[in-house]
């Protein structure tokens, strides 16, 4: 056992040394093998990667788990060099095995007696996500991290820097690519955004570079529902964020030149009155900036993204996902802005039963190509078939259920279009 | 993922098949493992081919990964191995263009006696970083439309492929081209029940 022990001490020493001296460690990974036949260090360490023999991981994790479940009640008393210790034997220990609450709560302690640094955390945990990129703990971690630097910006008045951001997402990136459909890095990814920006000015850029992210990202990962729910949570971002207040140029100009063949007057409320039918001049500019977007964005993934994809990849049911979110929130988007409410032909199919009228009789009105009785009252009433917008999209479904007539997904789309939407 | 990983020129004697020339992009996976990755893929090209009937195509689906073959009439066989997004029919086409270039730069005399190393063919790296984005099919229209997909045989499993009474496992163990190191991979990853899969 004493021998183990010492092996095991030897390991611990061998990786917090490199982890120490390398910061540009780029992989942490298990080695699979049968048993000690070499008679080697275990450690391997190549053009900053790092990698552990699976034969030594038992000795290893067995002492670490010794010590750290026997100090971890007396961590209060234990006296400042010797937490320094315990940490090199935590990093370890994570690294072999992410998920123990225990381990990074010990680490949480240190950090808040000043023993870590909070650049250092950062750091290994990111060596930890090269490993597990699923790994909910570090990311946890991470977060907690982060919500410290910001809170003492905060406190400070600082603005947080765009820098720190793009390094978050680098952290995100790699472990949205090691892991196919890695809900846990895009969900941090979403977090960045709504608690780094409020504490940065430069939302409008910011957001308008993940769109471009998320394009470039889709377009290599077309059947990745996390890609494009990260994309959906942007488009929503863009319509309700009351700070992002420029013309996202390249969207905005691809629907007035390329699909609308107008010229760009300038005046980009027209484009509203345009496509909307009617102005609503009762909305603030900044409103009407968000909508512009909004729309010319939902135009766009529908007219060039996913019809690009879809014609290299067909089949893929993520698109078609992405492309029913699209058209429901082009179907909602005139009332939203006109602020009548949006009601689809299965929500109100769904209020017509509660109200015990009959459904079953065919004749029975569409209630969604009409306006609410409330609405009327308004003079807001948008009828489904008088603005362009509504054209333009049924020439659009039309054109994709005839060239994609021999797919396998199209009748399942045609029916929630017809039934849940009430859209031909 | 939008993916190619491997694409292999084999020469198929009656049963036996020899390698002429191969390329791979294992920059995804983890850097210690891509020794043993390229170990299996060359180990699957090789097994893959010596189970296909000359004049016909196959694709192999195993677990996240796709492998498409064709042995042409005259022996002569190319494999591509991509993840599940990679449109196979751009693999197919991909393959009949190498062989097609191969057939016209190498003589088909000297296939049978050829060693790897000896092989001069640097395009097929080329075609490997080009071809990681499908949209470079256009350019191949025309053996697009010569490809009849219906004839592709598709297989679920790599154990669909092997005849009767062959087990993947006994083939792992009995093959010369893998590493000790390789076959502990191999054995790894059966018990997480996710073979090929490393991560």
């Amino acid at each position: 056992m004493s021998e183990g022990n010492a092996m095991s001490i030897r390991i611990i020493k061998i990786i917090n040394d490199i982890i120490k001296n390398d910061h540009e460690l780029q992989e942490f990974t298990i080695i699979p093998t049968e048993d000690n036949t070499r008679n080697k260090s275990p450690v391997l360490y190549e053009e900053h990667n790092l990698g552990l023999e699976s034969w030594c991981i038992k000795h290893v994790y067995e002492y670490a788990c010794s010590v750290l479940f026997s100090q971890r009640k007396q961590l209060s008393r234990t006296p400042h060099s010797e937490l320094e210790k315990l940490n090199r034997i935590l990093i370890v220990a994570i690294l072999i095995n992410p998920e123990v609450g225990t381990f990074w709560n010990m680490k949480r302690e240190l950090v808040e007696k000043d023993v870590l640094n909070t650049d250092d955390e950062l750091y290994f945990s990111k060596i930890v996500l090269s490993h597990k990129s699923k790994s909910n703990e570090a990311f946890a971690y991470r977060r907690w991290l982060l919500s410290r630097i910001l809170n003492k910006m905060a406190a400070n008045h600082m603005a947080f820097p765009t820098h720190f951001l793009q390094a978050e997402f680098q952290v995100v990136h790699m472990a949205s690519t090691k892991c196919q459909n890695n809900y846990h890095s895009w969900n941090h990814r979403i977090w960045c955004m709504e608690n780094i920006l409020t504490y940065n000015h430069n939302i409008s850029q910011i957001v308008y570079s993940e769109l471009n992210y998320s394009q470039e990202w889709i377009n290599e990962h077309v059947s990745e529902h996390t890609g494009y729910h990260y994309r959906q949570y942007l488009i929503k971002l863009v319509k309700e964020h009351k700070r992002i207040v420029s013309i996202y140029e390249s969207f905005y100009n691809f629907v007035v030149k390329s699909l609308l063949k107008t010229s760009n007057d300038g005046d980009w409320r027209n484009l509203l009155d345009y496509l909307l039918g009617k102005p609503n001049r009762t909305r603030l500019l900044e409103e009407t900036c968000s909508y512009v977007n909004y729309i010319s964005i939902l135009l766009y993934d529908l007219f060039i993204l996913i019809d690009q994809i879809n014609e290299i990849y067909p089949e893929h049911e993520a698109l078609y996902s992405h492309r029913k979110f699209l058209i429901h929130h082009l179907l909602k988007a005139p009332h939203d802005y006109h602020g009548s409410e949006f009601k689809s032909k299965f929500n109100s199919e769904i209020l017509q039963l509660a109200d015990g009228r009959n459904v079953t009789d065919s004749g029975a009105p569409d209630r969604s190509t009409k306006p609410d009785p409330s609405d009327n009252k308004l003079k807001m009433s948008v009828k489904q078939d008088d603005y362009v917008l509504y054209e333009i999209l049924s020439t659009c479904e039309r054109n994709f259920a005839a060239k994609n007539s021999n797919s396998m997904q199209l009748g399942r789309y045609r029916k929630w279009s017809k039934h849940v939407m009430g859209f031909e | 993922m939008v993916k190619l990983y491997c694409i292999s020129i084999l020469y198929k004697d009656t049963t036996y098949a020899t390698w002429l020339k191969s390329a791979f992009d294992l920059q995804s996976f983890s850097f210690f493992q891509r020794g043993s990755v390229q170990e299996f893929m060359s180990f699957f090209c090789k097994t893959i081919v010596e189970r296909t009937i000359p004049s016909s195509r196959q694709s192999v689906k195993e677990g996240e990964y796709m492998c498409h073959v064709y042995v042409r009439h005259d022996n002569l066989a190319g494999v591509v191995i991509s993840d599940h997004e990679y449109p196979s029919r751009v693999s197919h086409t991909l393959i009949t263009k190498i062989l097609d270039e191969f057939a016209a730069k190498i003589p088909a005399v000297n296939w049978p006696t050829l060693q790897e190393r000896d092989v001069t063919f640097p395009q097929l790296n080329t075609y490997l970083t080009k071809y990681q984005n499908p949209k470079e099919a256009d350019a191949m229209t025309k053996i697009q439309e010569d490809l009849d997909e219906t004839k592709i045989i598709l297989h679920n499993t790599i154990q669909a492929v092997l005849e009767r009474g062959e087990k993947l496992d006994d083939l792992v163990n009995k093959s010369e081209g893998l590493s000790i190191q390789s076959k502990a991979f191999y054995k790894t990853a059966r018990k997480t029940n996710s073979c090929c899969s490393f991560t």
